[in-house]
């Protein structure tokens, strides 16, 4: 048995080696029985607060602190369907002989100098026009879809259609080829990336830029509605850029019905990317040009936050998710984002084509007042507000919140008065003593009919006095403690509601002031007064 | 004590590149059951708590190519800890939801990092990563050689005992506990840097 101490060199070698080597039989001896040795070789593997962390952490009774045992093993790729890379394909196949040696191929009279990028139905490549000297980008339909003769027809046809559309936001078409091995599109090539190749790289895109965006893509779009095509693909890889964020060209009109029915006749998957489909699309419904307007206001969104409105790791998962889910607040992911963009984007996203923007032109004058007032604050007025469902919902709650208020404060009146302890504003007592009718005492809306302006700016102003009043009122020995807090709570909610007035003649707007008012009138009657002499 | 170990930075770096799937794997290993449990804490049910966290860490899958290491923007897991914070506000007040808990707890949820829940989260997330470093060295050893170190460190049985069940010299339990260790920290060393376990809330 060694009576000499290991040395750190053996220790390291135990430790680190797994197998077993001819003096181990001597070290497990030797630290059978070394206190010394055995603390060395435990502080060598890890110091001690690694062996606490261990017990603590892997141990059972943690659980119950740190919040429960794991999920089923779940695996989070960051590739969505959109991003994973075709399968490789050499597309010299598909192109007739080149005329000069240097180049890939030709389609039709123009030379294909190389590829620039592909699409879920389609191939984009850069070419030459040596007619008229001037460089091209070529669409082919993609082979897999080429193979079926509905889905060639369609795209020749709906390439037609868009080529009648003329329009300085709808790119161009120069020609249909149809000869050749894949039908092809010729356009011209515009230089800048994409929308979503901007946004990728820049990150999100201030107001001003969105809202001219917003108004160019607006009028392209408005364009090719009045000539009933309806897009079905709009999205920022379609929203090509020219000269920075000054210009925006929309392209692939029409297409993605194209692919759509030739996928009808094989499966019925979707290609390409469903962030931005309509709810109606999502479900399969018939669309019409509002669910363009849609998929616009998802553009938008995507600008404003850089980030997509609907995620989800499967084509199914995001299709469920557009159609009912309500996405993240805009301002909420940026702050830098004015209530009313956000609410022309909220208003194109709106669930019922019926609730959103009547058609792009509508949108395109709506943005384009609201350019003129960012650029001349002063000078030019905004636009009227607009009333979307989701500032009815906030509204709501503000509503309930300030009614919440008053209620909770007149009982803790009531019971002081009456004799009992005030209750602390924690334990807001939930009796409902002298709780006025406040429904009862208001108009309804059919009662209501047109309301005049002034009739609401009179009402208004009178609500904003009062609680500018009970603000300033000095502190009596009856009022309870929390009185002031109350108050100021209430003042917010009111200057709330006040931001959401979407209209001079705004009726609901008037409902709401209204039941603040008459809940204030109670309240007022509720205080104790001062008595006379003071 | 200025703050908890972060996450290396070099394990969110890699996931700039979508093709590193090992990256990628190590991450949703390690972070997903965080979420969940966070979101189970905060009494979002099974089901519910499964989608938050699939959707923070799409999030953070599409927004990481973003985050550069950079302590005045603070940390990776507060970053994470902010999105999850927020998206299980946002999934309460789309309604319907998880009638256990409210928005307004959430609300409450403290995104400065001194406090106290931030604090748990870190010690959760510390926990999290132990558990899956466990996880992944276990086949790498006998089975004796583990149940020296799990009983050992983790049950804190005494060695002699453990010696004894094993049928191992006292020797022999320590060799293979500290190898087991030595693994162990190895491998949580490559998430995070430094451990500290005081301060577990009771
Ligand atoms: N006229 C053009 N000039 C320059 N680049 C173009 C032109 N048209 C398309 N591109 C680029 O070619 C690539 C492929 O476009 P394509 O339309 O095939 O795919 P997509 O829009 O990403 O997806 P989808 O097939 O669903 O429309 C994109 O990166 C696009 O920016
Ligand atoms: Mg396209
Ligand atoms: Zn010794």
């Amino acid at each position: 048995m060694s009576t000499n101490h290991c040395d750190q060199q053996l220790l390291d070698r135990v430790l680190s080696d797994q197998s077993e080597h001819p003096d181990s039989a001597d070290v497990i001896a030797h630290l059978s029985h070394c206190t010394a040795c055995q603390e060395r070789l435990d502080l060598l593997a890890a110091d001690s607060s690694w062996w606490e962390c261990t017990r603590e952490y892997l141990s059972e009774e943690t659980e119950a602190t740190l919040a429960g045992p794991s999920p089923p093993h779940t695996l989070i790729l960051p590739v969505l369907a959109e991003s994973t890379p075709p399968p490789p394909l050499a597309i010299d196949e598909y192109l007739d002989p080149p005329s000069h040696p240097e180049m890939l191929g030709r389609v039709g009279k123009y030379d294909v100098e190389r590829e620039i990028g592909r699409g879920g139905m389609s191939i984009v490549l850069r070419g030459f026009d040596s007619e008229l000297n001037r460089p091209v980008a070529i669409k082919l339909l993609a082979p897999h879809l080429a193979s079926s003769g509905i889905a060639r027809q369609r795209f020749i046809r709906e390439a037609r259609a868009a080529a009648a559309v003329v329009h300085d936001h709808v790119i161009t078409i120069h020609g249909i080829e149809t000869e050749s091995k894949l039908p092809a599109i010729v356009m011209p090539l515009i230089a800048g990336p994409s929308l979503h190749g901007h946004v990728e790289r820049h990150g999100t895109v201030d107001p001003i830029d969105i809202a001219r965006i917003g108004i160019q893509i607006a009028a392209g779009l408005s364009a090719a509605h009045a000539q009933g095509l309806v897009h079905r693909d709009i999205k920022p890889a379609n929203i090509l850029l020219e000269n920075g964020l000054s210009r925006v060209q929309i392209t692939d009109f029409g297409l993605a019905r194209a692919a759509h029915d030739a996928n009808l006749t094989q499966t019925s998957v979707i290609t390409g990317t469903p962030h931005f489909m309509s709810p109606e699309q999502a479900e399969g419904d018939t669309i019409d040009h509002r669910s363009d307007l849609f998929s616009l206001g998802s553009v938008l969104y995507f600008m404003a936050t850089g980030q997509l409105p609907f995620t989800g790791t499967t084509t199914m998962g995001v299709l469920r998710k557009v159609y009912k889910a309500t996405p993240t607040r805009i301002r909420e992911l940026n702050p830098l984002i004015p209530q009313r963009l956000e609410s022309v984007i909220d208003k194109l996203m709106e669930k019922s084509p019926d609730d959103r923007f009547e058609t792009a032109s509508e949108l395109r004058q709506y943005l384009s007042d609201y350019l003129a007032h960012l650029q001349q604050p002063t000078a030019r007025k905004p636009p009227r507000r607009l009333l979307t469902s989701a500032i009815r919902d906030r509204r709501r709650k503000w509503v309930l919140g300030s009614l919440a208020i008053v209620i909770g404060l007149l009982a803790v009146l009531f019971a002081s008065r009456t004799g009992t302890q005030p209750k602390s504003a924690v334990e807001r007592p939930t009796a409902r003593p002298v709780i006025p009718d406040i429904d009862a005492s208001l108009p309804t809306f059919a009662e209501l009919g047109v309301v005049s302006s002034q009739s609401i700016d009179q009402e208004l102003a009178q609500v904003t006095t009062e609680v500018n009043a009970l603000e300033q009122r000095p502190p009596l020995p009856e009022t309870p403690s929390n009185f002031p807090q109350e108050v100021s709570q209430l003042a917010a909610a009111l200057s709330a509601l006040e931001e959401s007035r979407i209209a001079e003649t705004d009726s609901t707007f008037y409902i709401e002031v209204q039941s603040i008012n008459a809940a204030l009138q109670q309240l007022e009657q509720t205080i104790p007064q001062p008595s006379p002499g003071f | 004590m200025d703050g908890a170990p972060e996450t290396r930075a070099s394990l969110i770096l890699r996931l700039h590149d979508r093709d590193d799937l090992d990256a990628w794997q190590e991450f949703s290993e390690i972070y997903h059951p965080l979420v969940f449990r966070l979101a189970r804490s905060k009494g979002f049910q099974h089901s519910d708590a499964l989608d938050v966290a699939q959707e923070v860490l799409l999030r953070v899958a599409g927004a990481v190519e973003r985050w550069e290491p950079d302590p005045e923007k603070g940390t990776f897991r507060g970053w994470l800890y902010r999105i999850a914070r927020n998206l299980m506000i946002d999934f309460l007040e789309r309604g319907r939801r998880s009638p256990l808990c409210d928005a307004d707890h959430l609300i409450e949820m403290q995104v400065d990092p001194s406090s106290l829940e931030s604090r748990t989260f870190d010690l959760a997330f510390q926990r999290q990563v132990f558990l899956w470093a466990a996880d992944r060295i276990r086949p790498a050893f006998q089975e004796p050689t583990w149940q020296a170190f799990w009983q050992t460190a983790v049950v804190g049985e005494s060695v002699a005992v453990v010696a004894e069940e094993l049928d191992m010299s006292v020797g022999a339990v320590y060799i293979a506990r500290t190898r087991v260790m030595q693994k162990l920290r190895t491998e949580v060393q490559r998430v995070i840097q430094d451990v500290e376990c005081r301060e577990v809330p009771a």
